[in-house]
């Protein structure tokens, strides 16, 4: 039989989303280091989304854009519901989306002295309100909650979403009110750009390793 | 779109990975109308696609900050990440089963020659090495990126075995690759 799995189908099949999801972690590894590879893969997707060309735009509701604001910049007050909506949409594990992370995560985070990032995550009931700060140099995300405490047997449990990345838990949030949570090295670059949620969780925090209740905040960690 | 309009595009996703609310917005109004065209036809749902693209545009505003590196044209950028988020959606949906009628519904209309004469754009240069392939074959590429069918879903749908299909569709791409790469 002859090899038909050459680079150029390798990378063609990545784009299509027909590579087997095996094969896919170590391709994206590859992807990382191998800049005539990310080439290959540019190209082909700069191919095929030439099929979209005939595509008619289609004007969405305003209702999106309200949306979008207010999960993004809190402008607006957004139903429980939709946030978890938005939540659940951002961490659909697709293979496809993976695409993305791998080839667009190459750039160097920034690190200059004056970097910090800001959070202000609010419920839509002011029920619950959370402010983060986070130095990438120390890896300290320093936090501030006010709000009601977490029910009895409860906890609220801090998560971080990275592009496209299911939610990585960045443990519970201090007791009381305050506290500082050092985040672990591997997770800081991903910080920039990053949303983060909170979730209720039994006493203890999710022993799944991903969101089990109710998801009560969640917004993008920026510089401003 | 224009040079301009494209640039202009460009300059907002730099602003928007500086947390410019205002650029995103403008960004939102000059794109949105073709990431939802885009995401309608993958999802072929309304109500899906809404929610869709206001994921789309959270990712955006989160994920701009990568953007300037990766070499990739502004629009495509953008309309790669509303494809592959919807063909996420449709998959995590259709959970492996799908029906033979929905190709149908999904598949492009048929090419007239018209559309063919313009030998200039990028989509008749596309269409026309497609054209070379055998019509089934290049409905598979077709289905596999705007539909989001795997191998397994493209071999039940063409009524072949799985490693024949996988065999048509890395020829057709090599094929494809040696088209593109002669014009």
């Amino acid at each position: 039989m002859t090899d038909d799995n050459t680079p150029d189908v390798q990378a063609a099949e990545y784009v299509l989303g027909l590579m087997p999801v095996a094969d896919i972690a170590g391709f994206e590894t590859r992807l990382v280091t191998d800049a005539q590879m990310r080439g290959t893969v540019n190209a082909w997707t700069e191919t095929f989304v030439v099929l979209t060309d005939p595509i008619e735009p289609v004007a969405p509701p305003a209702a999106v854009l309200a949306g979008i604001k207010a999960v993004l910049f809190n402008d607006a007050p957004a139903s429980r519901f939709s946030l978890w909506g938005v939540f659940s949409g951002l961490v659909v594990g697709g293979s496809v989306a993976a695409v993305l992370v791998a080839v667009f995560s190459t750039q160097v985070p920034i690190n200059s002295p004056d970097n910090d990032l800001f959070a202000q995550l609010a419920s839509d009931d002011s029920t619950l309100a959370l402010s983060v700060v986070f130095d990438p140099d120390t890896g300290i995300l320093a936090v501030a909650r006010s709000g009601d405490a977490a029910a009895e047997g409860r906890a609220f449990e801090l998560w971080l979403i990275a592009g496209d990345s299911a939610p990585v838990s960045l443990g519970l949030l201090p007791e009381p009110r305050d506290g500082r949570i050092v985040i672990p090295d591997a997770l800081r670059p991903l910080m920039v750009g990053g949303v983060l949620a909170v979730s209720d969780e039994p006493e203890g925090g999710s022993t799944t390793g991903a969101p089990t209740g109710a998801v009560l905040l969640a917004g993008p960690i920026a510089a401003i | 779109m224009t040079k301009e309009a494209i640039q202009r595009i460009e300059e907002n996703i730099g602003q928007v990975a500086l947390g410019d609310r205002a650029a995103f917005v403008e960004l939102y109004n000059a794109t949105s109308g073709k990431l939802f065209g885009v995401t309608l036809r993958v999802l072929g749902n309304r109500a899906e696609a809404e929610d869709a693209l206001q994921e789309i545009y959270i990712k955006i505003w989160g994920t701009a900050g990568r953007y300037q590196v990766n070499g990739l044209s502004p629009m495509t950028w953008l309309i790669t990440i509303a494809r592959n988020h919807a063909i996420d959606k449709l998959r995590a949906r259709r959970g492996g089963h799908d029906t033979i009628d929905e190709v149908f519904d999904l598949a492009d209309p048929a090419r007239g020659p018209e559309q063919l004469a313009i030998d200039q754009s990028e989509n008749a240069r596309l269409e026309g090495c497609l054209g070379q392939l055998e019509q089934d074959r290049a409905s598979a590429v077709r289905g596999a990126y705007l539909s989001g069918y795997t191998y397994a879903e493209l071999a039940t749908q063409h009524s072949v075995p799985l490693n024949t299909m996988r065999t048509w569709l890395r020829r057709s791409l090599q094929k494809l690759k040696a088209c593109l790469s002669h014009d």
